[in-house]
Order: structure tokens, then sequence, then C-alpha cells
């Protein structure tokens, strides 16, 4: 199997970049539940470590770990890391997974390159299984539909046929559908565990899921990450404190968010930034710029990434 | 307020029902476990500090009678009033704290089960009394009751003395013959000393027709590089709370003895047990992969332990978990996080095996661990195990295929002093790499 890592530079893919950012920004939100920087961060870094780069300088967390299945190159990774404090792990999530210590606050970041399998949704169980209130769980697949015959048995393949909803069909897994499926057979299984864990807590205090992100986003590939925040009912009043419903990028249903990354030089970025924030967009001063992009900027100017060609060190 | 007779349904339970349909939920060897729970509820009742030593449970399987006799305290007459022949146990009886019986059901089914004919005597610290049942006339009458033979109160008898007896007799044609044959019997001592091994490694003794059931304690492996995963709560539910402790781990490997064993109040309800149940093949197998043998050193151990044992998730033959109750439920989740590490390195120690070297890490750690009682074994909160050996890095390789007329390559195998063409190519271009490649 080709390494993503080796044709892609994550650094420079624009809307994995401003979701990274908008995440940032949610957790800072956490602060309610505990102070951020004593919050676990799991994540797989690959060989940019573009997350935990970030949410070390952001966020402060210095307990990190990073799950990486090729360790074969096992010495590269421990060459890019960027900062002492992450605990590289070698091997597949779904057995570093339930190897680690679960009673530490935990965000952690499921973030595969593949479409939705039977082993995501192990991992996603793993967590669901184990996590402290506080938790955010975070996951992202590649949601391409596939090829037109087929998209129906290949994801009764993938995730097996049990978990696949009633209803559906090739045509009803085209253009954005199958992201939508896989949102909800994600769903479906926190949902089902986060039960098993309710039995035997009392009412008032039950765990509860609170879905928090649903992104639709394409780089290239078409991508959906969804998560949300794990927290125990007797805590409702901190989740409403954290007031994540402020961020307008957070959806808490089946409607998502997607990111849109409008195509400007760097000149225009300037132009328009003088400009914002800015309640009428059509007042901009731009130039022929057209409106949907000026909509779409005007929403993620805060996060949007501006890359130079730069020869450093 | 008068009700229209024609709108009354009846659904009392006919006695028919008790003696020929209900036991044919329960295997024999099964009934006969159910009697001896009571009688080691009964122990559990007189000696709450769970040591059990000087108490004897006596049972005696033969083709002419069955009999348990034992010194565990006795039933007391209003417990025999209230509860010990009723079907089903009334919701407002006190419980007996820890007891293995909760759903008043085990001693009478048993006692169908065996015979036609059965006597309970029983004798504590204040009172005496028999009851003799002769189930044939039993089923003739109207009347649900069984009457007492003889009832003595306000007595006082030394402990040494309290204890009861129950025997049938007329046994059932089956159960006569089962009760002959060897295999049977070792079959019988076999699930009993299993059922009730934890008790029996608390000091009570229990002889199957004059022999004493020897105590083998469930061990696990252990050394400073290999530990157990353990895990230990205390779920509050409605009623009661269920403490509950967790082990996964390895020992001998031995297909027949690898699984789950999970006990409730000390008395195992499942062993070995290497099904969906216990997580085994979840997740289409991503989960946790089906039990194959390279998973035969496996061992996992769910204790669950009440007060009220009507909070525990066991079916009404103890011979199985309520897998829809809350409380298992939850656990089986931790069961399944528990054991996943234990399949990861039962999965490297199988690969390591295919590997050409002499160096085993994995296989030495195991060969060399000591083994320890399950209750004494030091554990770590996740299973612990060294890592294997990283495998050598090879340089990759690639595959060279040439034609070359026959009698040049006699010759070059001459002056190379080889035999086959493989080799041939090799020298040839390890000859020519070395002078014009190599620095």
């Amino acid at each position: 199997m080709p390494k993503s890592y080796e044709s892609v530079n994550y650094a420079l893919r624009p809307a994995k970049n401003i979701e990274r950012k908008m995440f940032c920004e949610a957790f800072r939100r956490l602060a309610e539940f505990c102070r951020v920087d004593s919050y676990r961060y799991i994540g797989f870094g690959s060989t940019f470590f573009s997350d935990f780069s970030l949410f070390h300088k952001s966020l402060k967390i210095t307990n990190n770990v990073s799950i990486e299945r090729e360790v074969e190159d096992s010495e590269r990774f421990e060459f890019n890391l960027p900062y002492s404090c992450i605990d590289l792990k070698f091997g597949e999530s779904n057995e570093i997974l339930p190897a680690l210590p679960w009673d530490v606050r935990t965000i952690i970041w499921l973030d595969y390159d593949i479409p939705l399998n039977q082993n995501i949704l192990t991992d996603v169980e793993f967590v669901c299984s184990n996590a402290s209130s506080g938790s955010v769980l975070i996951v992202t697949v590649d949601a391409r539909p596939g090829d037109f015959d087929g998209r129906l048995n290949t994801l009764k393949q993938n995730v097996g046929e049990r978990k696949v909803p009633e209803g559906l069909s090739d045509a009803k897994l085209g253009d954005w559908d199958t992201a939508n499926v896989y949102r909800r057979i994600i769903t479906n299984e926190i949902d089902a565990t986060i039960n098993d864990r309710n039995g035997v807590r009392r009412p008032g205090t039950k765990f509860v899921y609170k879905q928090l992100f649903n992104f639709h986003y394409a780089d290239t590939a078409r991508m959906l990450t969804v998560g949300g925040l794990f927290y125990d009912e007797g805590q409702v009043d901190l989740v409403a404190k954290c007031g994540f419903e402020h961020l307008d990028f957070v959806k808490t249903g089946d409607k998502a968010y997607k990111i849109e990354v409008p195509s400007l030089t760097l000149k225009e970025i300037r132009h328009i930034d003088k400009q914002l924030p800015c309640s009428d967009l059509s007042q901009l001063d731009a130039p022929s710029i057209p409106l949907h992009d000026l909509e779409r900027y005007a929403r993620i100017y805060r996060y949007f990434p501006t890359f130079v060609d730069a020869e450093i060190g | 307020m008068t009700v229209n007779e024609n709108l009354i349904i009846n659904a009392r339970p006919t006695k028919d029902f008790f003696i020929d349909m209900l036991v044919k939920d329960i295997k024999l060897t099964r009934a006969i476990i159910d009697l001896v729970d009571n009688c080691i509820d009964g122990a559990i009742r007189i000696r709450p500090d769970r040591n059990y030593k000087g108490l004897v449970v006596r049972v005696e399987a033969t083709p002419k009678r069955f009999r348990v006799a034992d010194n565990c305290g006795g039933i007391s007459v209003e417990l025999a009033r209230a509860y010990a022949f009723r079907f089903g146990r009334p919701a407002d009886m006190d419980l007996t704290p820890h007891s293995i019986g909760h759903v008043g059901v085990g001693m009478k089914r048993g006692l169908f089960k065996l015979g036609s004919r059965f006597r309970v005597e029983s004798t504590t610290e204040t009172s005496h009394f028999v009851v003799e049942v002769d189930v044939n006339d039993w089923k003739m009458s109207e009347d649900w009751e069984f009457q007492f033979k003889e009832l003595e109160e306000d007595l006082t008898v030394p402990p040494e003395k309290c204890g009861s007896i129950i025997s049938v007799v007329s046994l059932h044609e089956s159960v006569a013959e089962d009760f002959g044959l060897e295999n049977f019997l070792n079959g019988l001592r076999y699930e009993i000393r299993q059922a009730h091994q934890q008790t029996i490694d608390k000091g009570l003794i229990i002889t199957l027709n004059g022999i004493p059931l020897e105590s083998h304690p469930m061990e696990l492996l252990y050394s400073d590089e290999l530990r157990p995963a353990f895990f230990e709560k205390e779920f509050t539910q409605k009623g009661g709370s269920v403490n509950v402790k967790v082990y996964a781990g390895i020992a001998q490997s031995t297909p027949a003895e690898a699984g789950w064993y999970i006990y409730c109040n000390g008395r195992m309800i499942m062993g070995a047990d290497q099904t969906l149940t216990t997580g085994w093949g979840k997740g289409d197998g991503k989960t946790i992969p089906k039990y194959h043998n390279q998973f035969a050193r496996f061992r996992g151990f769910t204790y669950f332990d009440s007060d009220d044992a009507g909070l525990l998730p066991w079916n009404t033959t103890k011979t199985g978990v309520d897998a829809d109750s809350p409380i298992f439920r939850v656990v089986s989740l931790k069961m399944v996080t528990l054991m996943r590490p234990v399949i990861n390195f039962l999965n490297k120690l199988d690969a390591e095996k295919d590997i050409k070297t002499d160096v085993r890490p994995l296989e030495k750690a195991v060969t060399t661990a000591r083994t320890a009682s399950v209750a004494y074994v030091p554990t770590s909160s996740t299973f612990m195990a060294p890592t294997p050996k990283p495998k050598p890095k090879l340089p990759k390789t690639g595959r060279i295929t040439y034609n070359k007329p026959v009698d040049q390559i006699d010759k070059v195998k001459k002056v190379l002093k080889v035999t086959t063409y493989k080799e041939v190519g090799e020298k040839t271009f390890d000859y020519f790499y070395e002078r014009e490649c190599e620095e």
C-alpha cells in the first residue's frame, strides 16, 4: 500500500490546514472541563506531525501519543519528531489503543486516509468504551463514493452487512452521500457503545456523546470528519459554558459544514483582509472576485493558510 | 365490583409444568450442582468471613439413591416456610449476602429432575424439621403446599450438628443409569470442582461418593516483564452494588482450557468460553479474532460479586451469563479492551516461530515465566509483555534472468567451480560489481 506521507505534504493541504485550526479553536473551549494543557492528545502524526505541532504550540499540550504503523521507517519518524513531548508508538491503532491508559482526559483524532472499515469502527469502539468524561473523539475518513456499480457491496464488505443502514443503493451513495452514510455508521457505533456503558449508570450520571464536528472538504479526495465530546450528564452545565455553538463551524446534526477554499492570490488576500470583518460582503472592494468566493473566504479567513515558497535554514 | 366470568382467562401454573417441563432446561450435572449451591449458601450464611475450614458437603450418587449432606448451618424453619420450598423467590425475602441461590427454583427443580420421592431434613441451632414428598401423590392433589413431617423449634443444638440432608429415592430411570456410569461421575466431579473452585480454595470440602474433590486453582503466568491485565470497579446499581474484577493474561497452552471464565459470587457460571458472548469474533473478527488454537494460552477471569445475588448477570441454570444485563454489557467492553493486547501478543508469539533466528524473546519470556494463582498474581492495568525483536531490514532485491549459449555457461561453470546456473549468474554479477561499482 502506498504511504500517503510519501505522496502528500500534509502541511500544504489548505482545507485540512483550516480544519486543524478550527479544532484548535474548539479545543480551547474545553477549559471549562479542566486546563486544556492537561489533556492528552492522540493522533497519527505521520512524518509531518502538523497536528501535534499546532496543538503543542497553541494549546501547550505536552502529553502526546502518535500512533504509526510503518515500523520499518521508524528512524525517519523519530528524526521528524518536532518536539520532545511526543511519544511514538509503532503498531496498528487497534493494537495500541487498548494498551494505553484511559483515565486521562483525551483528545483523539483518528485521521485516516482510507474509506471507513471495520478496523476503524473497532478503534471508535475502543475509544468509546474507555474515554473519560470531557474527552473528544474525532474520526476522518476518505469518503469518495467509488465506482458506481458496487458502492453498496463495497460498503457492506468494508463495515459488515449488519452495520449498513437500510434502504441504501449505489445511487444513494453518490456525491457526498457516502460521507453522510459514513457519519451515520460511525455515530451508530458510538451510540451503541455508550449505551452499553450506560446500563449501569444511574439516571443523571449517564454518559453522553455530543457531536461537534461534521466537516466535508476535498483538498483532492472527498473527506469526512466527524467527532464530538463525551461527558457525564451531570456536567451538562459545563458543556453549555463551553459555548461550542458560538463557533459557526460546529455542527451537532447531520448537516455538514463544508470547508471550501477559494483560490485567491496573496495580494488579493491582503487587500480583502484589510476590510474584514464586514457585515455586507457585496460592499467589499475586491476587483472581479466572484461574490461566492468572497463569502467562502469571509467564513474562513481567520484560519486561512498562506503558502509562500521559501528556503528555510 | 363483580367480574364477568366470561372475561377471565386461566393463567395459573400447573404442577406438571414444574415437575416435567422446567427440568428439561437443565442438565443433570447442573441440577446436582444447584443442590450443592444450597449447601454453599448455608456456608456463606454462617461464615461471613468466607473461611470455610471444617465445613463439608458430601454428595452421594448411586443408582439406588442420591444424597447431599452438609454441616453448613442448616435451613431454618422460617426459611423453609417462606422460601426454600416455594417456586420463585418472594420479592420481600431477606437476602443472604453474596449468596448463589437467587431465583428460587434450583432446589425444587433439582429434586424433580432426580426422582419421584425426596426427603429434606435440616437442623439449625434452634430448630429441626423433616419434609418428605412423594411427587406422584403431590401431583394428584389440588394443594400446592408441602407438609413438615417433623417439626421442632426452640431447641439448642451445637453448631457442629447443624446442617441438612437432602435425599432422593425412586430415581428416574435415566438418572439411575447415569449414576451407574463412571464417565458420568467423572464428568460430575469435574463440573462441581470447576463451579466451586473458589469455595474449595477457601477450605470447604466437597466429596463425591466419599472422595474429596481436589482444588486446582486457576493460574496465570507472570514475570518482571510479563504481567496480566487487571481491572476492578464497584458498580452501583438500583438496590445495591456489584464488585467486578477482570483479569486477562496467559497460561499454559491448552486449547480446551483457553478462554474466559466467569464467576458470580464465587460460583463459576462459564468456563473456557470461546464464543462471541465473551468477545471472540467481535466486529467480524476485527475487534477480536475468532478463537483459534494459537490463542490456546489465553485466559481471562471475570468475577462478579454482590450482596444481592439478583444483581449478578447469571441465567437461571447458572450455566451462562445473561448477556443482555446492563452490568455484563459494560463489563464485556472492558473485557474486550483488556483482552486485545493479549491477543496481539499471542499473534506476535506465533509469528516469531516463523522467523529464522535463535533469538526469540517472546518465547523466552513465556517459557521462563512463573505461575501464580489468579488471586495472587502480580498485575498491571494493561497486559504487559516484551516486544518482539524488530525484523532485520533486508535490502530490496530484484531478479535478473537472461539466456546465454550453453557451451559458454559450461566454461564459466568450470572457471568458477560451481554447478548451477544460478550460481553462475550470482558469481559473475558479484565479479563485475566488485570491480566496477564498489568504491
